[in-house]
């Protein structure tokens, strides 16, 4: 195997390695300075990235492999992810311009909106399961702002794995 | 329009085996989550056993974090350095401070306590006071205590401290008292040796004491001591004054306490004394 059949093998397995990494990443317990800790939702940002850039990317199946680490990390019911995931990848394979605007401000407007619902929906799942249970809205807020926060590195991450690929692909 | 949406949906193109994946995991997805919903207890706890096997990698992913963490505790130490250095001396000083405070109060506490255990017949009265002036020079001996007629305090009240008689009160105002100390050539204190049973006068000299009105001085014994007596009606009979000190041709009374044993002093009350006339000036 030549070295760049190996970068070629490797560049192609890099949209799952990338979605593996980053989901385990959001297991561990952040703590801003010893003070605060936030909930990030890596994973599932770098799944939207990926679907955002180039859909056929990734299998479905595969999609609901990863749907169910990020549910299993982030204490979601199985399958809530992948359900939200499988309508964005319906929206997108329909046409790619859907969710990715010319401009990145619309392309982060859109996952901003895609990030609170799956944050809302998530909340009323949680209320009605845990009626007891208190949802911190604070927390909420916060972690809304900082995956916000994030999204421009891992979609520029994406991007640039997105290029090499289609470069080792041609 | 819905129709040709509907006929677009299940053309041959549309149709292919992505698609019927993308669908199919779409429906096994809603399935899951409707078998999650429903048994939703059943699922924490198979969450719990995933999350117990898959401990060790997020042991190992964690290790990143834990080194970030230490270098951001680092660099707010760092950052932190110059204020912590300014509240740690801040601290190390008031530290300071309040050790000799604590050294103070100990000493104090002690010399307090030494002043319990003087040796003085039982009073009515027991007044502790503070030395405040010692305008003592080469023609007089005497001190200013923090204690006056506010407190009790008469004129011919005797003064002592832990080692013993220093002195009496001469003059008395609401809050401050002049006190004759015994070596003052003005004292003059009637009294009784312990042995020889021999009634004198001591007159202060200073650093000693001086007998007068002594009839002979034969038979004073080295080391005797010196008690007072009520000779006037004014003093208090029984305190001790000193101890008796024979030198080659002269004979002096050594006193049993000086004024600089100790800043605390304490006057002791008699009810059964003469009241003592304070003199006026014509």
């Amino acid at each position: 195997m030549t070295k760049e059949e190996l970068k070629k093998k490797l560049f192609y397995a890099m949209p799952l390695s990338t979605c593996i990494l980053f989901i385990f990443s959001d297991s561990i317990p952040f703590y801003f300075l010893n003070q605060y800790s936030f909930n990030t939702q890596f994973g599932l940002t770098i799944l939207y990235c990926w679907i955002c850039m180039n859909p056929e990317l990734i299998r479905p199946i595969v999609i609901l492999f990863l749907g169910l680490l990020i549910d299993l990390f982030h204490n979601y019911l199985f399958g809530f992810t992948t359900i939200l995931v499988s309508i964005i990848l319906f929206i997108q394979k329909r046409d790619i311009s859907n969710l990715t605007g010319k401009n990145f401000k619309i392309t982060w407007l859109r996952f901003f909106i895609f990030i609170l619902i799956t944050n809302i929906l998530s909340s009323i799942i949680f209320k009605i399961l845990n009626s007891n249970s208190e949802i911190n809205s604070f927390e909420f807020f916060y972690t809304i702002i900082l995956t916000i926060m994030f999204f421009p590195f891992i979609f520029y991450l994406t991007y640039y794995l997105n290029n090499k690929i289609i470069y080792y692909a041609e | 329009m819905r129709s040709k949406n509907f006929s677009r949906f299940l053309k041959p193109s549309q149709f292919n085996l992505e698609f019927v994946e993308r669908f199919f995991v779409l429906l096994l997805s809603i399935c899951i989550f409707g078998i999650s919903f429903f048994f939703y207890e059943t699922q924490k706890r198979i969450n719990l056993r995933i999350h117990e096997t898959l401990s060790p990698v997020y042991n190992v992913f964690s290790i990143p974090n834990d080194y970030l963490n230490i270098f951001l505790s680092t660099f707010k130490n760092y950052t932190n350095l110059k204020s912590a250095n300014d509240k740690l001396t801040q601290k190390l000083l008031e530290s300071k401070d309040n050790l000799d405070e604590l050294y103070h109060l100990k000493v104090e506490n002690q010399q307090l306590k030494n002043l319990l255990n003087v040796q003085a017949p039982p009073s009515s009265t027991k007044i502790v006071s503070r030395i405040i002036l010692d305008p003592s020079d080469i023609y007089s001996s005497k001190i200013f205590i923090d204690v006056g007629f506010d407190h009790g305090i008469k004129i011919n009240t005797p003064v002592f401290n832990e080692n013993g008689f220093l002195g009496r009160i001469i003059d008395v105002s609401d809050n401050v008292s002049e006190v004759l100390l015994v070596g003052d050539p003005r004292s003059t204190i009637p009294v009784i040796s312990e042995i020889s049973k021999k009634k004198f006068f001591v007159e202060g000299n200073f650093e000693n004491l001086k007998i007068k009105h002594s009839s002979s001085d034969e038979s004073f014994i080295d080391g005797e001591l010196v008690i007072s007596t009520s000779a006037s009606g004014y003093f208090k009979k029984g305190i001790i004054v000193g101890k008796l000190k024979i030198f080659k041709n002269k004979i002096r009374v050594i006193p049993s306490a000086k004024k600089g044993d100790s800043v605390y002093v304490m006057t002791l009350g008699y009810d059964d004394l003469k009241k003592f006339q304070k003199l006026i000036k014509k």
